[in-house]
């Protein structure tokens, strides 16, 4: 996976971002172009499937007050990322309060076009156990391996979605795949049964 | 599934679903239009669509009634337009001054033509440039002789509004209500190539199935009524979308 290159810690200059970067792009260009990104990370962040739209609708609420202060000193996503985890951890204290606890449908995965056909089944069980794996990370590694390992960001893009330095990332990075290895051959050697 | 135990693996096939619908990004645009009163301006490509190629629309089709959900899209487009303007006019600097939690217009009972309507004060926006906005209703599709209640024709925008997406369904529903299904397909086939998608989408959807129905292709109707039916389960119109078919089916 991609995610190797980018996060290898050989010294490397942080790009500055580009001066051209700095007008703040239309609102309905961010939407159109990231609300995919912003869909996809609350959940993978643990919002479940029935608070998606809310979820979504929160984040974009956020970027439509605060697009205007975007600068462009880090690239989009990461400031969009930094609003998606912030609405994340909101929706997943509400729903801790509500529920007082996960409750089973927490990693319901819904039948989406999205799917290919012939793999539909076993897309959605795959996504379903990821979500499960992702939900035993403590919020900060699984921030730093949902930005490496999912969408492929490299250290210093995530540095500053996160706001932590470059070192903090390698090691949430590969501290989360560590887990996750172990939680899946631990799995594996349950007789590869799903719970 | 009990294959995939690579992390790597795992990630790859869990990415292939991850994607949202049409349905979610239209039903977060609208959410955000009405939280905000700010018609966001629906972009050509904001709901692209797969299905687009049969998009269509509301109603008309059998009855002359209209349907629920175009009406309260077009007053919504209708009484944001001012917003909308503002907001995509003037970037950056205005939209700081578009309040987050301005009061929902209510529902009106305003037809995108109604040339009569003053745009309305949009509650809460404060933006510091006043914009002239043109108070009527504009239409992007190619004219059509004669009609009484015709929106007037400005140039068209290079984004489409809300409100100028329904005065282009107002117009296919006009063509099929007088019983010229053909020039409603013909018409939705000039939306079509225009823009692909658009918060309406799925009524354009709809009235190519009824005009496809009323022009006697009862086969590519009902082919593609089970694909809007499979695509928007839930649309306040698939029941009709249904019946349509059927019946025209049933008179062949």
């Amino acid at each position: 996976m991609a995610s190797a290159t980018t996060l290898d810690p050989s010294p490397h200059v942080v790009p500055d971002v580009p001066a051209t970067a700095s007008p703040a792009p239309p609102f309905e260009v961010v939407y159109e172009a990231e609300f995919a990104f912003v869909w996809r990370n609350l959940r993978r962040l643990g919002v479940p499937e029935a608070g998606l739209r809310d979820a979504t609708q929160d984040v974009f609420l956020v970027v439509l007050r605060r697009l205007p202060e975007f600068e462009g000193r880090a690239p989009l996503r990461s400031w969009l990322y930094s609003i998606v985890a912030r609405v994340a951890r909101q929706h997943r204290r509400t729903r801790k309060r509500r529920d007082l606890g996960v409750t089973e449908d927490a990693y319901q995965v819904v039948d989406r076009e999205s799917f290919s056909p012939q793999h539909r089944a076993e897309d959605r069980e795959a996504l379903r156990l990821l979500l499960e794996l992702l939900d035993r990370l403590d919020d900060e590694k699984r921030e730093a391996f949902i930005l490496s390992d999912l969408e492929g960001m490299t250290a210093p893009e995530i540095a500053q979605a996160l706001g932590v330095n470059l070192n903090t990332v390698y090691s949430r990075v590969r501290a989360a795949r560590l887990e996750l290895r172990a939680a899946l051959a631990a799995r594996a050697a349950d007789g590869r049964k799903l719970p | 599934m009990n294959e995939i135990l690579e992390l790597d693996a795992l990630c790859e096939a869990a990415r292939q679903g991850e994607d949202p619908t049409d349905e979610d990004r239209r039903a977060v645009l609208k959410a955000l239009a009405a939280k905000t009163g700010v018609a966001l301006g629906t972009t050509a490509a904001l709901v692209v669509d797969n299905a687009a190629s049969n998009a269509g629309s509301l109603a008309a089709g059998t009855s002359g009634t209209t349907s629920l959900a175009p009406a309260a899209a077009i007053a919504k487009g209708t009484s944001f337009y001012k917003g909308l303007a503002l907001f995509v006019g003037l970037g950056s600097a205005s939209a700081l001054a578009v309040g987050v939690h301005l009061d929902e217009p209510g529902p009106r009972d305003v037809a995108p033509s109604a040339p009569s309507a003053a745009p309305r004060p949009v509650p809460v926006v404060h933006a510091p440039i006043d914009e002239p906005i043109p108070p009527k209703a504009h239409v992007e599709n190619p004219p059509e002789p004669a009609r009484p209640v015709a929106p007037s024709k400005t140039p068209p925008r290079k984004e489409r509004t809300l409100e100028a997406e329904a005065a282009a369904l107002a117009n296919i529903q006009r063509a099929l209500r007088d019983g010229m299904p053909e020039r409603a397909l013909s018409l939705l086939d000039a939306e079509e190539r225009a823009w692909q998608g658009g918060a309406l989408a799925p009524e354009r959807a709809a009235a190519r199935v009824f005009a496809l129905c009323a022009a006697g292709r009862a086969t590519e109707g009902r082919r593609l009524a089970r694909r809007f039916l499979a695509h928007h389960p839930d649309s306040p119109l698939a029941e009709r979308v249904r019946e349509s078919c059927r019946e025209e089916a049933g008179a062949q």
